[in-house]
């Protein structure tokens, strides 16, 4: 398979950014423009698109749970929020991260 | 004016334009395609959710969705092919996979296999020739052309393949429809670019070929057409001098008055026919008066009933005739025979027999 930039950083955003969405739900239940905004804020995605399928595979993995709430304009939300199985799974993403990014701070760091 | 629609995403009532109903929906069917079966109905839900909620933040004070909406919020939404995560889901399409994340590469240089759509927006009859055209890439022109000169030179049905493709192709309704008939991918930007573009409506320019080949059938339907006029003049004459016996020797009953009348009613139809199509053809339009084209067709088919059952009743009468005929030629002939070698009283049973024919020759044998 021929190397593509865009692939590939497409690929490495896509695994970062279940990462970022776990996190941004743990600090608190979030609704989908919640977390839209937070990920629009640090510029990690372009279309808003792109979570859903996230969402919804998370929630399928376990990971995730949502309960319905009123909102004061409209009809009730999808609060989303982490499980418990979502919280060990967070706590892995963090491990690895770390990993990543120390082994990527020797790497780049390491003049020979 | 616009005709609006009354949809509800995730319970709210959106009144909606119908071309930005159509285009939503059509977005929705892609996004759709897009995800695996089982999360399918979740995520379009949820998606959905969020299209009500960006519309009501939107309209503000408005009432009606229109098209930069749906387009504004397709454009927050992104394409499926932006997700840049379908390796897993859509089985459907691997082959657009990994495409991702640049709005500039869903042009209208990505083609795809066109559909064949009655091109409505560019019909003269029922559209089957523009789209036909379109599914081929030709000038809706020639086609008509060729059809035309098939259906008058006879070859084959022409008139029936037209019905039964008229029936068999769906029509192009919706802007996507027009775009999967012109093989190109129905995405937003290209219904965009589609919807923005003015020149849609206007007849293509058929290039030197086509006008060349214009100008010649232009000549040979006028041929075509003015022989067919001076047939039907002739007829027509034929039909007054013998219904008002002008002619002595050329006289004729009603039924064959009405033969001859439907003859000519046969062939004016397709005459005026020609006569309004190198009309337009000459002005590079469209038909307009369909109610003329409609009654002139009825008209025709009115006229073959005519020549069928005036044709039947003249044959018969005609038959009648020469039986007459050959009768009184019969009498003619018998009787010197008679005179010469036919006793009476040698045949009895002939003159019974042959029953009117042995009559009459009987009564002129009375005679002398």
């Amino acid at each position: 398979m021929p190397i593509n930039p865009d692939n590939i950083k497409a690929q490495m955003r896509k695994g970062f950014l279940e990462f970022c969405i776990l996190q941004i739900i743990s600090k608190r239940p979030a609704y989908v423009s919640d977390i839209l905004n937070e990920l629009k804020k640090a510029q990690l995605i372009v279309v808003e698109g792109t979570l859903y399928p996230l969402l919804s595979r998370l929630k399928n993995g376990g990971y995730l749970a949502y309960q319905w709430q009123e909102s004061v304009q409209g009809p009730p939300r999808k609060y989303y929020e982490l499980t418990d199985e979502g919280h060990r799974f967070l706590n892995e993403l963090e491990e690895s991260w770390d990993e990543l990014q120390s082994a990527v701070a020797i790497i780049k760091s390491d003049n020979f | 004016m616009k005709k609006t629609l009354t949809i509800n995403l995730n319970g709210q009532v959106f009144n909606i334009d119908e071309d930005a109903y159509q285009t939503l929906r059509q977005y929705l069917e892609d996004l759709g395609r897009h995800f695996a079966p089982e999360e399918r109905d979740e995520i379009l839900k949820d998606i959905e959710a969020q299209i009500a909620e960006l519309f009501t933040e939107r309209l503000a004070n408005r009432n009606v969705v229109e098209m930069p909406d749906v387009l504004a919020v397709m454009d927050t939404l992104g394409q499926p092919s932006q997700f840049g995560d379908e390796e897993e889901a859509a089985p459907s399409e691997p082959s657009q996979s990994s495409q991702s994340s640049q709005p500039s590469d869903t042009g209208e240089a990505r083609k795809r296999p066109r559909k064949l759509y009655r091109d409505t927006d560019n019909k003269w009859i029922g559209g089957v020739c523009s789209g036909l055209a379109a599914y081929m890439d030709w000038d809706p022109t020639i086609l008509r052309i060729i059809f035309l000169a098939v259906f008058l030179l006879g070859i084959g049905s022409p008139l029936f393949i037209y019905i039964l493709l008229w029936i068999c192709m769906p029509e192009a309704n919706s802007v996507a429809q027009q775009l999967e008939m012109r093989g190109v991918e129905p995405n937003v930007d290209n219904i965009r670019n589609f919807s923005s573009r003015t020149d849609v409506s206007q007849p293509k320019d058929s290039g030197t070929m086509g006008r060349v080949l214009k100008v010649l059938v232009i000549v040979l339907l006028s041929l075509i057409g003015l022989s067919l006029f001076a047939t039907i003049f002739g007829i027509f004459m034929a039909a007054v001098l013998a219904g008002f016996h002008l002619v002595p020797w050329f006289t004729a009953g009603v039924n064959e008055i009405l033969l001859l009348l439907s003859v000519a009613l046969f062939l004016l139809c397709p005459a005026i026919s020609i006569v309004m199509f190198c009309v337009y053809l000459v002005n590079n339009q469209k038909p307009r008066h369909k109610w003329v084209i409609w009654t002139l067709v009825l008209l025709w088919l009115i006229s073959i009933a005519g020549m069928a059952v005036t044709g039947v009743r003249t044959y018969n009468n005609r038959h009648n005739l020469d039986v007459g005929r050959f009768l009184w030629e019969l009498k003619q002939s018998e009787t010197p025979m008679h005179d010469e070698w036919v006793d009476e009283n040698t045949f009895p049973v002939l003159k019974i027999d042959t029953g009117t024919v042995a009559q009459s020759g009987d009564s002129s044998i009375s005679h002398e």
